[in-house]
């Protein structure tokens, strides 16, 4: 018998895993693809390219990653390509820093309504937002407290 | 928020009321005759008439406010929040921004999942959801909630029951258990249907909506056996091989 995850099993996914497939199939159409690496992770990885001038590399490759305990927890935001190391907001293993949870489920995550969706879309703020802080030494919006580990949470605001 | 405002606004206008008849009571006294004596009797009297007057208003005001709707409320809440007024058991303890139902449909490219006023028998699955309000900051508070689906005949053909923290903000429930629609026999013809919300054991609201069977729902034919046609309409759970698989059929990147 195969065991249960929040996204259902193998032989039956679970709705909320429906929904998110359905979600970002319209959001990102096919730029997003899910992936599974058994026996319990799922991943979205996609491409985007980002409307910059003077860019070296104009395609990123983003994994967002569910955790286990998901929509409890928000799925995590990673580039893959291009290699990308920030001193702001960006976790010692690469993660992306993306919101403050003490900011509430108005403002941060909130796991009845948002989805892998949402972490896409604040990931490619969060792009735009490095790429104008590299060009301009100002990160755009309200910032938080910088943490690097993923013990204490920092944010940055949009 | 706003009903302390009008409660404030209503409590300085009785002040300045008061002040008014403080002032007329020591002009009456610099006046002191009998018949100044008995004018501002009469205006003192008359004074205390129009505050009680000024105090039921606002009372009922205050009662009127705290039973009409949010700003953001959806129009369907509005109707489902009046029809549940007239149970007994009507709760106004939280505030309703949405009510309604969506349908889940597979169509050739997928899942899909709306919206819908009305409900035809031929889609595969139906839920309904509520967006309930919380103004408290702070932390989540648990609340008890149960919806209920019951037919034009008075059936109960639905129920779920979630706790769920309230958080500060909108608050989309959706339940994670659909009712069954194509191939359902239990649902019968069309008619008529109600959707309560009870949190808390408090009807919250009461959604009226129609459903139309549009297919036969019966499973088996005269001869006991389940119609091939109907086996192969059957919808059957979505495995995740079929879920990746689908991806690569029209995958770009």
């Amino acid at each position: 018998m195969s065991e249960k995850y929040w996204w259902g099993t193998r032989a039956s996914i679970s709705p909320r895993l429906q929904l998110e497939v359905e979600y970002m199939g319209r959001t990102f159409g096919d730029t997003f693809r899910l992936e599974w690496e058994p026996p319990e992770r799922l991943y979205w990885i996609g491409t985007i390219e980002l409307n910059l001038s003077q860019m070296r590399y104009r395609h990123h490759t983003l994994k967002i990653i569910y955790p286990k305990y998901y929509p409890n927890h928000p799925p995590e935001a990673y580039v893959v390509a291009p290699k990308i190391y920030s001193n702001k907001h960006q976790f010692e293993d690469g993660q992306l820093c993306l919101f403050n949870p003490k900011d509430g489920s108005q403002y941060g995550w909130n796991p009845s309504t948002s989805t892998a969706v949402t972490v896409a879309g604040w990931a490619i703020e969060w792009l735009y937002a490095y790429y104008t802080w590299r060009a301009t030494g100002i990160w755009p919006g309200v910032e938080g407290s910088i943490a690097k580990s993923k013990h204490r949470w920092f944010s940055w605001k949009r | 928020m706003f009903i302390d405002h009008k409660v404030q606004q209503m409590s300085l206008r009785g002040n300045q009321i008061w002040a008014f008849l403080m002032i007329a009571t020591m002009i009456g006294f610099a006046l002191a005759d009998a018949s100044a004596l008995a004018v501002l009797v009469a205006f003192l009297m008359g004074g205390a008439v129009l505050m009680s007057l000024l105090r039921s208003a606002a009372h009922h005001r205050q009662r009127r406010e705290r039973l009409a709707m949010p700003k953001n409320m959806s129009q369907a809440a509005q109707i489902a929040q009046n029809q549940a007024m007239h149970h007994p058991d009507f709760s106004i303890a939280y505030s309703l921004l949405d009510i309604g139902l969506l349908l889940d449909e597979y169509q050739r490219n997928g899942l899909y999942v709306r919206r819908v006023k009305s409900v035809s028998t031929a889609g595969h699955a139906l839920r309904p959801y509520v967006i309930l309000g919380c103004d408290k900051k702070g932390e989540p508070s648990p609340i008890l909630l149960r919806f209920e689906m019951i037919d034009h005949q008075g059936q109960l053909q639905y129920v779920y029951e979630t706790e769920h923290f309230l958080r500060f903000g909108e608050n989309a429930i959706v339940p994670n258990y659909r009712l069954p629609l194509k191939g359902n026999a239990k649902l019968g013809s069309s008619g008529q249907w109600l959707l309560n919300v009870w949190v808390d054991g408090g009807l919250v609201a009461s959604h009226q909506f129609m459903v139309y069977a549009t297919e036969k729902t019966t499973n088996a034919s005269a001869d006991g056996e389940v119609p091939l046609t109907q086996v192969s309409q059957e919808p059957m759970p979505i495995s995740l091989e079929e879920v990746l698989a689908q991806q690569n059929s029209g995958a770009k990147l």
